[in-house]
């Protein structure tokens, strides 16, 4: 059975996906090879899904922005509300925006006085056009006309770490909280809504008083092809389930600090939609809606 | 072989590297979205360099050959492919094996044992290799599953 | 904290890691048959290390983090070897970085020396990982912050670097191979875009929506194309009567070949750009420049065998750095490696070599144990690989044309890839008769979509 995994390998996402494959290859009794296909901030990985055949061998594991946020903005080959077929919520993210432990801003405000002063050439790294991260930025600068940000991206969050540790970019969204408590990455400011338990002092977007792009982007879905025999998604869906309740996935989304949200099939499809309507709203009041 | 028309020999790759130049340009997404550099950029700037290439190309430098080629393996290599990929879905991937195996080994020259013992051999190691122990799923042929279960 | 930092005690650590280390005949066990299993996969073409990792990862879980992730590593170069073998007798490169190898090792099988090439290649590879491996545990910190250095400007510099050099040295001449480089990057147009990801020229087709399958290209264009020029020619020979003598083995600057090879793959693998394949490309161009008998290359030349393969090796080792040290994977298979690394609790980063020494060090040695069991392996069945190809062509071609669909399937996971396999291989007679060499195309094609994405993130940051 194949996994496609629409982040780039050492990310939040990966690590979260690869754990639950781990549980449910003990439940199914089959070994699920994962494949990492990054590009296109997942709009790759659920575009493979949804060509793949509808016998449940093959499954995505992606973030809710391939399936909200950007099929709005770039024309894709899937419709997410009808082509694929949730199947299960299992995390839900939260990026971080890091930069290097020697750079000169200590906090967000400093961080934003100096975009302020810079005017634009400020480079930030970011996962991929259209991840969560992007558009919290994106809505940053919508609110705040004085903020604007040259934003680069690459193929995944391990990327961005690496080209700010290189000194390539100023700062960089990235989820990898190992790193940022062994000190290797100084923390300025949570990209979304909500607050991981272990970076207590680190303001989040409401702190700074802008908007959040809403709880769908940074949901985890697992994702199966439309038309998929009702037998084989229940079977599918039961050992999935369980193995998000095993011990060693929780501990693995300790490790990256992913909130344990889990939804099952029904609400998974329900929350799929809510989450359009609701980030339909917020962009058209962020003004970034067409 | 025929060798080609010394004209078409001559000019036949500078017409792929044209027409696939022109394909870039006309048919890729535009270079620039929203004023930043675009999916299409890069699709432009090879499909220029393509039609750069189709000038500079030098030509095959050396004449056509005109010795007679064995063609018969070779179409008989060309027909085997054909077969097996037709087979593939609607027979299965064995038996798409076996009877492209057979075909390719007849047009190869070999005597009807060797025919039919070598294709069979390697589905079996094949069969082993990457259906029992990788787990790979190879089609069975939605005819026999009609057959059967109908 | 300072990743700069080189442990000066790092060296005399290694040294007392070295006098201790166990030799618990269990490790050397899970080694052996990491890379025997690797081994057998990577034989099989298009199934790569991926498709035996995944089989043994249930068994590497309940493993403890060393034996497990060194058994994960002998599959991986396992898996080399085994495509260097069917490269060498069959032509077939199973990856891309098996290409450059059968520029001189195919000649070679086909002059009856199958067994010397197979073993020389073997030596090789030996050199190449085992030197990068000690390297690696000395040397890494310091040089994985060598690597950080090269942002996306850099890494894109360094693959138009390795394509310019490709250009000037393969046959054919430059503006050939211009014309060439310029195909191979059009032909990884079609598909997804690697950074916005939208779909572009695929026309709608379902053949053309995945783009072009690396597996069927190299199938098609290396494994087909061989068979049908080989086809075409107007007297059929046998394998040993009327092919070109392969030129003397001169083995010192065979072992030079080697040692340069050896430099290159190491400097090449720890720039996330392409490691394997633009590491043995790059060799194979080097020795034909610096050759003395440069007309040897193509015929044979054991300097153009014993060079990519062992700068294939060192980079295969030198990605571990990045991997181990940033956290970065360069390829699909470290990719895998990551994901089981993060299961076992080892968390990589600049301070795992502080924090977890024994790890870290004993990761090493295991990966020079693999080398040398590899070592041991390679040299005993080359004699049986080598009996192999010399059956006679009429019964090999066939089952070398099965072996193709049959991997450019599972490799595309779908029938585009039969399908283009097919048309690569007549490509590839169209090419030989223009007088074109395939080379050039091959690399472009695979350095293409990261070129790209390199060049898009330098103009994103100075737009």
């Amino acid at each position: 059975m194949r996994l496609i995994v629409a982040f780039s390998p050492g990310s939040a996402l990966d690590g979260a996906a690869r754990a639950l494959a781990r549980g449910a290859e003990k439940e199914l009794g089959v070994d699920i090879i994962v494949q990492n296909t990054a590009s296109g901030a997942g709009t790759t990985a659920v575009a493979q899904l949804a060509k793949a055949r509808a016998d449940g061998s093959c499954l995505a594991a992606c973030a809710g922005n391939a399936l909200i946020f950007l099929p709005r903005r770039n024309p894709v080959s899937y419709d997410p509300l009808r082509d694929v077929e949730p199947l299960l919520v299992f995390g839900q993210a939260s990026p971080v925006l890091v930069t290097r432990p020697d750079a000169p801003w200590r906090d967000m405000a400093s961080f934003l006085e100096a975009t302020r002063k810079s005017r634009g050439s400020m480079r930030i790294g970011i996962p991929g056009l259209g991840s969560p991260s992007h558009t919290a930025l994106v809505m940053m600068t919508a609110k705040d006309p004085s903020l604007s940000w040259r934003f680069i991206p690459f193929g995944g969050p391990g990327e961005a770490e690496t080209a700010l540790l290189g000194g390539h970019v100023d700062a960089a969204a990235s989820g990898a909280l190992p790193r940022i408590r062994q000190g290797q990455l100084f923390p300025l400011m949570i990209l979304a809504g909500t607050r991981p338990v272990t970076l207590p002092q680190v303001p989040t977007l409401a702190d700074g008083g802008f908007a959040d792009p809403g709880r769908g982007d940074a949901s985890f879905f697992l994702l199966a092809p439309k038309n998929v025999p009702e037998e084989t998604l229940n079977r599918l869906c039961a050992a999935f389930e369980k193995a998000a309740g095993s011990e060693d996935f929780l501990k693995t989304l300790e490790h990256f600090s992913v909130a344990p949200v889990l939804k099952a099939r029904e609400e998974a499809k329900a929350f799929l939609s809510e989450a359009w309507a609701e980030e339909d709203a917020t962009l058209k009041a962020a003004g970034l809606s067409r | 072989m025929t060798p080609l028309h010394p004209i078409f020999h001559r000019h036949a790759l500078r017409a792929v590297l044209a027409l696939a130049g022109a394909c870039a340009l006309l048919f890729s997404p535009p270079a620039l979205s929203d004023g930043m550099p675009g999916p299409g950029l890069w699709a432009r700037l090879t499909g220029a360099g393509l039609l750069l290439c189709a000038v500079l190309f030098p030509g095959p430098g050396q004449k056509p050959a005109h010795a007679p080629a064995a063609v018969r393996p070779c179409l008989g290599l060309v027909f085997s492919s054909l077969l097996w990929i037709m087979l593939l879905l609607p027979a299965g991937w064995m038996a798409a094996t076996l009877l492209s195996g057979f075909c390719a080994m007849k047009s190869a020259g070999c005597s009807l044992k060797e025919s039919l013992l070598i294709p069979a051999l390697l589905c079996l190691v094949l069969e082993a290799g990457m259906v029992h122990l990788l787990q790979w799923p190879m089609p069975e042929g939605f005819l026999w599953t009609m057959l059967s279960g109908a | 904290m300072d990743v700069s930092a080189v442990d000066p005690s790092l060296a005399s650590q290694a040294w007392a890691a070295l006098c201790a280390f166990p030799l618990s005949p269990s490790l050397w066990l899970l080694v052996f048959i990491g890379v025997f299993a690797g081994m057998a996969v990577g034989v099989l073409p298009g199934f790569g290390p991926p498709a035996a990792m995944a089989l043994l990862f249930p068994l590497v879980y309940t493993l403890d983090p060393l034996p497990g992730i060194s058994l994960l590593a002998g599959i991986f170069y396992g898996a080399k070897y085994g495509g260097a073998v069917t490269s060498i007798l069959m032509g077939i490169p199973g990856e891309a970085d098996a290409v450059a190898t059968l520029f001189e090792g195919r000649p070679l099988a086909l002059a009856g020396k199958a067994k010397q090439a197979l073993a020389a290649a073997t030596l090789a590879s030996f050199t190449g990982g085992t030197l990068a491996c000690l390297g690696m545990a000395l040397l890494a910190p310091a040089l994985s912050r060598a690597a950080l250095f090269f942002g996306p400007s850099g890494r894109a510099a360094v693959m138009a670097g390795a394509l310019a050099l490709v250009a000037f040295t393969s046959p054919g001449g430059a503006r050939r191979n211009l014309c060439m480089i310029f195909l191979g990057l059009a032909l990884a147009l079609p598909g997804m875009d690697p950074v916005y990801g939208t779909a572009r020229l695929t026309f709608g087709s379902p053949l053309l929506s995945g783009g072009v399958e690396l597996t069927a290209l190299l199938l098609g264009l290396f494994g087909l194309g061989d068979l049908l020029n080989a086809l075409l020619q107007p007297e059929r020979r046998g394998p040993e009567q009327e092919a070109p003598a392969a030129p003397p083995l001169r083995r010192l600057s065979a072992a030079m070949a080697a040692l340069r090879g050896t430099l290159l793959g190491f400097l090449t693998g720890l720039v996330p750009c392409g490691a394997g394949v633009t590491a043995s490309f790059a060799s194979h161009a080097l020795e034909k420049r610096l050759s003395r008998h440069p007309e040897d290359f193509g015929r044979g030349a054991w300097e153009g065998l014993a060079g990519p393969e062992a700068s294939n090796n060192a980079a295969a080792m030198a990605s571990f750095a990045p991997l181990l040290l940033l956290g970065l994977p360069t390829n699909p298979i470290m990719a895998a490696l990551l994901g089981a690394l993060t299961v076992m609790g080892v968390v990589p980063g600049p301070s795992l070599p502080q924090e977890q020494p024994d790890f870290y060090q004993g990761f090493f040695f295991c990966l020079i144990i693999g080398n040398m069991l590899l070592l041991a392996m390679g040299l005993g069945l080359a004699g049986f690989w080598a009996r192999l190809a010399r059956l006679p062509f009429r019964l090999l071609w066939p089952v070398i044309l099965l072996l193709c669909l049959t991997g450019s399937y599972v490799g595309a996971d779908g029938l585009a890839g039969p399908v283009q396999c097919l048309a690569f291989g007549l490509l590839a007679v169209f090419l030989k008769r223009q007088g074109c060499s395939p080379a050039p195309l091959v690399l472009a094609f695979v350095l293409g979509p990261r070129l790209e994405t390199h060049l898009l993130q330098t103009l994103f940051s100075y737009w």
